[in-house]
């Protein structure tokens, strides 16, 4: 299964925080039997809603939550240090064009459809946003998936995480396709009364050396 | 980049339709206008205000490309916004938005 977690830092976040944070994820991830690819982004300014990093991780174990207790993280979440957002799926629709992408932008959006949405609207959303890889070319590597709260309690119900080669993939090439703000955009927009999706968003992205949604492809 | 125009087809109530008007010239156009949204016309159909049916009135707006798009999405949450568009909804019995291009038929 796939898990992701925002890593929420409270406080100020200086060079030395940013170390220890780090470490402890990297001593967490050696810490959990089953985790079996692992990778901490610090997120890119701009960024709304998911905290200071995204934690993406391949994971063969039953349990997602034993990421979270992993000491080395525990210690931290008990201090009040950090607070650790995770969502957790098994692949859904994922397409890996560029396996051999570097030196991306991996950018991820953690959204919730507002309960009591008729499951037809729901359809018609997921296929509008499964649309986007078509006719934004920047997008190299995607997956959107339901976010499963069987495997690990959350708000969020979907996962979108995309691939670019640079930053103005996202923030151009994305944001200004007539296809995203002419098609998609409405089920997000608290104006638009095809809207299904809750204002309240994790929209992140963060440097990636190589592929990460590669890692399953 | 190219003008975003913005189609608002709002259902208004039977009866309902110049009370609506009023408010939404008191209400809503200054909120869309400071959000850099222009009201490039406006007209309801059928042309005569029904007390026994509803009206549906026909809104077109502008934005100045995408990025106006953008500037005018990340203001929607507005609180003032939320107001308007719940008291609208207790005089209208449906609307849609749909955001356009210019065509290329009339070159």
């Amino acid at each position: 299964m796939r898990v992701v977690t925002m890593l929420h830092v409270e406080g100020e976040l200086d060079q030395s925080r940013h170390a220890a944070i780090e470490h402890a994820v990297a001593r967490a991830a050696g810490e959990v039997a089953g985790l079996r690819r692992s990778h901490l982004g610090r997120h890119y300014p701009g960024t709304v809603g998911g905290g200071q990093y995204t934690w993406d991780v391949l994971f063969d174990g039953r349990d997602p939550a034993a990421l979270r207790q992993a000491p080395a993280l525990l210690e931290l979440v008990e201090e009040g240090a950090l607070r650790l957002d995770t969502v957790a799926f098994e692949r859904q629709h994922l397409s890996v064009p560029e396996p051999g992408i570097r030196d991306c932008v991996k950018r991820t959006l953690l959204l919730r459809v507002l309960p009591d949405t008729p499951p037809e609207a729901v359809e018609r959303f997921e296929r509008d946003m499964l649309g986007m890889p078509r006719y934004i070319d920047a997008i190299r590597n995607w997956a959107f998936s339901r976010a499963d709260p069987e495997l690990h309690p959350t708000p969020w119900t979907h996962v979108w995480e995309q691939e670019y080669r640079e930053l103005r993939g996202l923030q151009e090439d994305y944001m200004l396709s007539p296809y995203h703000w002419g098609l998609v955009d409405g089920w997000y927009d608290p104006e638009s009364p095809q809207r299904i999706v809750d204002t309240n968003l994790a929209h992140v992205y963060c440097p990636a050396a190589t592929t990460i949604l590669g890692w399953e492809a | 980049m190219p003008e975003v125009f913005i189609l608002d087809r709002i259902t208004v109530r039977p009866g309902r339709l110049g009370e609506y008007q009023v408010l939404l010239r008191e209400r809503y156009l200054p909120l869309a206008r400071a959000r850099g949204m222009t009201l490039v016309g406006q007209w309801f159909t059928p042309p005569i205000e029904l007390d026994d049916a509803p009206n549906d009135l026909v809104l077109l707006w502008s934005v100045p490309g995408p990025e106006g798009f953008w500037t005018m999405r990340r203001q929607a949450r507005d609180p003032e916004i939320t107001a308007w568009w719940a008291a609208s909804d207790a005089l209208t019995l449906g609307r849609e938005r749909k955001f356009m291009l210019l065509g290329e038929v009339d070159a």
